[in-house]
């Protein structure tokens, strides 16, 4: 890919750059509205009206957007959903969405069935699929005005035949109507967690596609032809049907694009990557080029998930962190005035002590109008006790590897300048639209998470033959170029030594 | 005595208790509290509360703890164990109990006792985790582990008779493996007369006690108040693994704050601490805890992750496992290192 246009669609802002060849060519930053279709097309049409001739050149459109995570945090227009268990055993023990915030639990998830069906760990079913009692859940749930299906089934990571029936099934007797998530395609072991995630994603579907599926179109419309993509929970690319389809999976991709983008600007293979916002920091490491992945458990404001994801660990420590000062001390608080800071800091008359203010008094950046509001020995040792704070959590994410540089990026970063020779902080303009850069220079990547048998010779190769066609497929890539990124095997402690569960993930 | 709004107090002190094993008790608590929310909170009744001839049910689920976390219980365990129970001693009994207070099992009685008018006996067989059926105070004390009952998510129900404690584990373990590895287990059920003398009494209370402290950060009082140590902080910078009989073993490396390190090595529980020259700062059967240092919350032995902050505090187990023959039973036993898996 020579030629590309990322988008990052941020909370507050919409960002846009052009790279070419992995050079910036051109970048905008765009106030959102309440339209996040408008503020797209309206991006474009400014980045085509300042630069008439990309049109023509753009290979493909990659989009990192934080929309399927506000649409969550803010629980309005989700979808009524019906989940089907798959689950032989019954359980009786924990309904469905029992451990999600009550807003979702109550108002998302209509009601549910257990069917037969499911795995035993050894690949077992727990009891006989029955295609009748799909068909009898449907007829129920269509008639109780459930728009979208959620459906997991125990062990499905083992075997996801049983969830792919009922798929089909659904499918056929409503003729593509209905939306089915399948946990397997959305999470990795863990019952409760997978349900969770697949639920989340049921309840999502059709708020994305009503913003996103015509994106496409009204994209020609402008004069962009090309193909489009979303940045996910790891920062790779994937399709925009496949974006739309699980919008969970881009739930977590604002950290990942900010991650990537600073790699990408310092072209850094091993380090600390720290990306300092209005509002939060987040931190992650990057090995050979590519940030860390995890499949542990993750929190989405007080939601807990298990789908795989950049392992990056957010501080709430930002430009516009609210300070409390104890004589000469200061204790950052959890709140943030985030895009309030120009009328709420000190340094511009307002009431409210930040972040922003100590770093003006001490010197570290100069923005017109401010004045300093503390002495700057103050200012200094009060800056440096935070970064402090942010370094040492840090080490905590290098681990054993002490001799990994930390980089600062990010519009907070030019905070801390001057303060400590065990930083390096960027002086490019472009750190500003980090996030649009990462998104533009992602990749696609296919992950495999499966418990396979050991003495089964072939099946890591056939498993990586699935990889290759995947991303050949969807990305139109040539397959001497897709490679083995990352892989993993852990023992599972109750199958005796045979079974392991193997994680891969291919990509170029 | 506890209230729905307690249960997380209560499971944090039992995940202190597990000596970093026993399994994540969040399910479990999950569990417990949506059966709470339905059918109210169970009665809590002492040991000298109980009559000579009462009939007590200690109750565990037990196999591979990862397994329930996917093939989560069906709900159909527990109240088959004690229908048969009933059956077979032709009366119903008079409480219910955790076999093993540390780690989820704690909470296992909590999941029925309401909704079939169970009280639950304050008390434990252990006072801790242990990995193992026989290892637990009664058996010390001469009481059987059989007849023991083991129901699966189905609730089915199998009867093991005449074994001994260690010819138990080993059958029930095997017959587990073709329950889809994890299933309900009733052993050394007891009369009332023995559960005054023969199990870890308050251990209810202890657990609750510990999280209560816990949420307040107040692990000192916990140390002074059950006559246990704080041994050191440092962080997490080496996690080795190996796998023996299905069993997760391992080591973890803690720099601690003046630059030396030391060593937990756990067998699903932590079960030895020493220092970079050998010198044993605890070991098994002391209740060895991993705390996260800026959460104050336990760390598992499947939760360990590099760069953690951490404090490394024990406690005593009960007075009973320091006896000769208990701690040759369940003592620290290096094994060979394989390398790591993972």
């Amino acid at each position: 890919m020579n030629s590309i246009i990322g988008i990052d669609i941020g909370g507050t802002h919409t960002d846009i750059v052009h790279m070419h060849h992995g050079k910036l060519i051109a970048s905008l930053k765009h106030l959102n509205t309440d339209a996040v279709e408008d503020d797209l097309c309206d991006v474009l049409t400014s980045l085509l009206s300042a630069h008439p001739r990309i049109s023509k050149s753009v290979d493909a459109i990659h989009i990192g957007s934080t929309f399927a995570l506000n649409a969550l945090l803010k629980g309005h227009s989700l979808s009524q959903i019906g989940v089907i268990r798959l689950a032989g055993h019954e359980p009786i023990t924990l309904p469905p969405g029992y451990l999600l915030p009550s807003h979702i639990r109550d108002h998302v998830v209509k009601d549910y069935a257990t069917v037969q069906g499911g795995y035993e760990c050894d690949g077992r079913v727990i009891t006989h699929f029955q295609e009748e009692e799909i068909v009898c859940a449907l007829r129920y749930f269509l008639s109780i005005g459930v728009t979208s299906i959620a459906v997991c089934g125990v062990f499905s990571s083992i075997n996801p035949d049983q969830e792919i029936a009922v798929r089909r099934i659904i499918q056929e007797h409503t003729g593509n109507k209905l939306h089915v998530s399948l946990s397997h395609e959305v999470g990795s072991m863990g019952f409760m967690e997978r349900e969770n995630t697949t639920i989340l994603n049921a309840a999502l579907y059709e708020l994305t596609k009503k913003h996103f599926a015509g994106l496409k179109k009204r994209f020609k419309e402008i004069g962009f032809h090309c193909p489009l993509f979303y940045t996910d929970n790891y920062g790779s690319l994937i399709t925009d049907e496949v974006a739309i389809n699980y919008p969970i999976r881009t739930l977590l991709s604002g950290p990942s694009n900010s991650l990537r983008g600073g790699i990408e600007l310092t072209q850094m293979e091993e380090g600390i990557i720290v990306d300092i916002g209005g509002t939060s920091t987040d931190i992650g490491k990057v090995k050979n080029g590519q940030m860390t992945r995890s499949s542990a458990k993750t929190s989405i404001g007080n939601i807990s998930l298990n789908m795989p994801h950049a392992d990056i660990l957010s501080l709430p420590i930002g430009g516009g962190s609210v300070l409390e000062m104890n004589d000469t001390s200061f204790k950052v608080t959890s709140e943030s005035v985030g895009k309030n800071l120009l009328e709420c800091s000190q340094s511009f008359g307002g009431k409210t002590l930040t972040l922003c203010d100590l770093a003006i008094a001490a010197g570290s950046i100069e923005i017109e109008g401010a004045s300093k509001i503390l002495p700057e020995s103050v200012a200094v040792d009060g800056l440096q006790a935070i970064l402090e704070m942010i370094l040492s959590e840090c080490r905590k994410v290098k681990g054993e590897e002490e001799h990994l540089p930390i980089l600062l990026v990010g519009g907070g970063a030019a905070l801390f300048r001057g303060l400590s020779s065990d930083v390096i902080i960027l002086d490019q303009d472009e750190i500003m639209v980090a996030n649009a850069i990462g998104a533009a220079m992602a990749s696609p990547t296919y992950r495999i998470d499966r418990v396979i048998d050991q003495d089964d010779p072939d099946i890591i190769a056939i498993l990586k033959k699935e990889a290759i066609n995947h991303i050949q497929e969807q990305h139109q890539i040539s397959s001497d170029k897709i490679r083995l990124l990352e892989k993993q095997q852990y023992s599972l402690s109750y199958s005796g030594g045979k079974q392991v569960r193997f994680t891969a993930i291919y990509g170029w | 005595m506890f209230s729905l709004d307690m249960l997380h107090h209560l499971s944090a002190g039992m995940a202190f208790l597990g000596s970093g094993g026993g399994g994540d008790p969040s399910l479990r608590q999950a569990m417990a509290r949506y059966h709470c929310e339905q059918f109210g909170m169970p009665e809590i009744i002492s040991a000298d509360q109980l009559q000579d001839d009462d009939i007590i049910v200690p109750l565990a689920f037990f196999g591979a703890p990862n397994i329930g976390q996917e093939r989560i219980a069906s709900g159909k365990e527990l109240p088959a164990l004690l229908h048969h129970i009933t059956c077979y001693y032709g009366k119903k009994p008079k409480a219910i109990m955790p076999a093993e207070i540390g780690g989820g099992n704690g909470l296992t009685p909590m999941l029925i006792a309401s909704e079939l008018g169970y009280p639950i006996l304050n008390g434990d067989l252990i006072g801790r985790a242990f990995p193992k059926l026989h290892m637990a105070i009664p058996h010390l004390l001469g009481i059987n582990a059989t007849p023991a009952f083991v129901a699966d998510i189905f609730g089915r129900v199998t009867r093991f008779d005449n074994l001994s404690p260690e010819e138990l584990e080993k059958a029930a373990r095997k017959h587990v493996i073709t329950c889809g590895s994890s299933a309900a287990i009733a052993c050394y059920i007891m009369t009332g007369k023995q559960a005054r003398t023969s199990i870890a009494k308050g251990t209810l209370t202890q657990a609750f006690e510990i999280g209560k402290a816990l949420s307040a950060n107040r692990l000192q009082s916990i140390i002074t108040q059950y006559g246990g140590r704080y041994c050191l902080q440092g962080v997490i910078t080496h996690i080795q693994h190996y796998n023996q009989d299905g069993f997760l073993h391992g080591r973890v490396t803690i720099c601690s704050e003046n630059g030396e390190d030391a060593y937990l090595h756990f067998q699903n529980e932590f079960m030895h601490a020493e220092g970079s020259d050998g010198k044993i700062i605890s070991t098994s059967p002391d209740i060895i805890t991993l705390m996260d240092s800026d959460h104050h919350s336990v760390i598992t032995t499947d939760q360990l992750r590099f760069g953690l902050c951490v404090d490394v505090v024990t406690l005593p187990a009960p007075n009973i496992w320091y006896i000769e023959e208990a701690r040759s039973m369940v003592a620290y036993h290096p094994i060979k290192e394989e390398g790591d898996v993972r």
